[in-house]
């Protein structure tokens, strides 16, 4: 996967929120599981950096861990 | 300076029960924030909490009853402090009946949320043929009516 499709790169965002629902929405699947960096086409920095704003943002009740 | 490479920029999410009458509210908020000071934090920014739906719902052990929630107060500051000022702050949270469930992360002074500004960017694209138009058609009638407006002033 080269940086124009890495999300995050094409869009400059340095820094992923878990408080950023509407983007994060983008890289879950309607059960709500993560998409795979296959899927994605992210970096792996910016991958790792998006399952932990995901997780936390699940935590917080801004995002379900199981949907349907 | 060693005080502040000391510093670290953190951001406090937090949910505070929705049992709470919405005019307290800014009581509770105004506690946790006054406790963030007393340990000597530096605010940067804040957003209130506001109700919203919870994704799933979460439980609170309340005098041995777990309580369920659907709903909370949601708001976050973001403020700087020393790392062992965080732990205390964290531990007085913990103790506080009030929040339902919270988070400190550690984050970036610059702003951190896009979202809004992506959506008005994909907005903008889909508008962008209307708000073309207009502006030529008023300019245009504008010039007319100051064309107008100049012939009368001669003739007078």
């Amino acid at each position: 996967m080269n940086k124009a499709q890495d999300f995050f790169a094409q869009n400059s965002i340095k820094h992923i929120d878990y408080k950023d629902v509407d983007i994060l929405k983008k890289f879950i699947n309607p059960y709500g599981r993560i998409l795979s960096r296959k899927r994605t086409g992210l970096s792996a920095k910016h991958q790792r950096a998006l399952a932990l704003s995901i997780k936390h943002s699940r935590f917080m009740g801004l995002l379900p861990y199981i949907a349907r | 300076m060693q005080e502040i490479e000391l510093m670290q920029v953190y951001e406090l999410g937090f949910h505070i029960v929705p049992t709470i009458a919405e005019e307290k509210v800014a009581n509770v908020f105004g506690d946790i924030k006054s406790l963030l000071e007393k340990n000597g934090a530096v605010f940067i920014s804040e957003e209130y909490p506001k109700m919203r739906p919870l994704a799933y719902t979460m439980f609170k052990n309340e005098a041995g009853k777990n309580e369920k929630f659907n709903f909370s107060y949601f708001g976050w500051v973001k403020y700087e402090l020393s790392k062992e000022a965080t732990f205390e702050v964290k531990e007085k949270l913990e103790k506080n009946k009030e929040i339902l469930r919270f988070l400190v992360i550690k984050t970036v002074r610059e702003n951190t949320l896009y979202g809004h500004k992506l959506s008005k960017k994909e907005g903008e694209k889909t508008e962008t043929p209307v708000v073309g138009v207009i502006p030529e058609e008023i300019a245009i009638a504008s010039e007319e009516e100051i064309d107008k407006s100049i012939e009368e002033l001669v003739v007078e």
